[in-house]
């Protein structure tokens, strides 16, 4: 059955996104938070990232995680988590939940052909005064439609017009 | 309409047998009765060709889909910075969790 249940409350971004950025995490927002950053005006309750594969970059996730406070989301309270590179590397998805809201690392995601390939059409905006790469919405498109669920698939319309009118926007000269 | 009912409904209009048409098109009879249910699906080609041998040509429109989404949220949004935009996410998702009869996941301190 589908989980329905809710976070307590929207991520804190800036906490968030702040510790990835300082130690050097290589990564790209995606999910709902990235199509709203785009200007999708549907809301979301998490912020999901895609972090490249290797071992120094799963150093550097694992600084920032370890300085955010990461419990595995919907385990047991006593399943065992060492957080360390070797985790990170030998896994590849991780959900979080954090003081600041709930936060999913991911490495392997439906819809995306690499890494390389998603984060060399990003953008790169700023948010709060911290720079990001940011999905494309060519990009989030292909992950939505890959997901496939509902609210995935009102997505994709909304991302569908919502390329459209960027590109409006772009051709009459407008941010 | 599928490719099958496009082709009976236009060689009926020209009262064009299965039989002549396959002749003229220098198939057969049944492949013509497959193709028209659905049995097989032509290629764009194939079934222009055979339309063109009913006297007709195969016309492909595309047209904007009404999606149903609500544009002008999408151009308030754009209007704004990408934080604004966020704060703004971020405060509606609020709304959504304090109004949402939904059950709610334990927080970092439950």
């Amino acid at each position: 059955m589908t989980d329905r249940s809710l976070p307590r409350k929207a991520p804190d971004l800036k906490r968030l996104l702040e510790p990835l950025v300082r130690h050097g995490v290589d990564f790209v927002l995606i999910g709902g938070m990235a199509g709203i950053a785009q200007g999708s005006a549907y809301p979301s309750f998490d912020l999901d990232v895609v972090y490249a594969r290797g071992h120094a970059n799963a150093s550097r996730l694992v600084a920032a995680l370890e300085e955010i406070g990461v419990r595995l989301r919907g385990a047991p309270p006593d399943l065992p988590f060492l957080l360390d590179s070797q985790t990170i590397e030998n896994g590849a998805n991780f959900t979080f939940i954090t003081p600041y809201g709930d936060f999913d690392a991911l490495a392997d995601v439906a819809g995306i052909r690499s890494f390389d390939d998603l984060k060399s059409s990003a953008t790169e905006m700023e948010i709060h005064g911290i720079g990001i790469r940011v999905a494309s919405l060519d990009h989030l498109i292909a992950m939505k439609r890959a997901a496939n669920r509902t609210k995935d698939k009102l997505m994709v319309e909304e991302y569908i017009v919502l390329a459209d009118e960027q590109k409006a926007r772009a051709r009459e000269g407008k941010s | 309409m599928s490719p099958g009912v496009l082709l009976r409904q236009a060689r009926r209009r020209h009262r064009v047998s299965q039989h002549s048409l396959a002749t003229r098109a220098g198939t057969t009879q049944s492949a013509i009765s497959r193709i028209e249910r659905d049995r097989i699906s032509p290629s764009f080609e194939t079934l222009g060709e055979l339309l063109y041998l009913l006297g007709e040509d195969l016309v492909v429109e595309s047209e904007e889909r009404n999606t149903g989404i609500d544009r002008t949220l999408n151009e308030a949004q754009l209007d704004l910075s990408p934080s604004s935009r966020l704060d703004y996410g971020l405060a509606f998702a609020n709304q959504v969790i304090e109004m949402s009869p939904n059950p709610k996941r334990p927080g970092w301190s439950e």
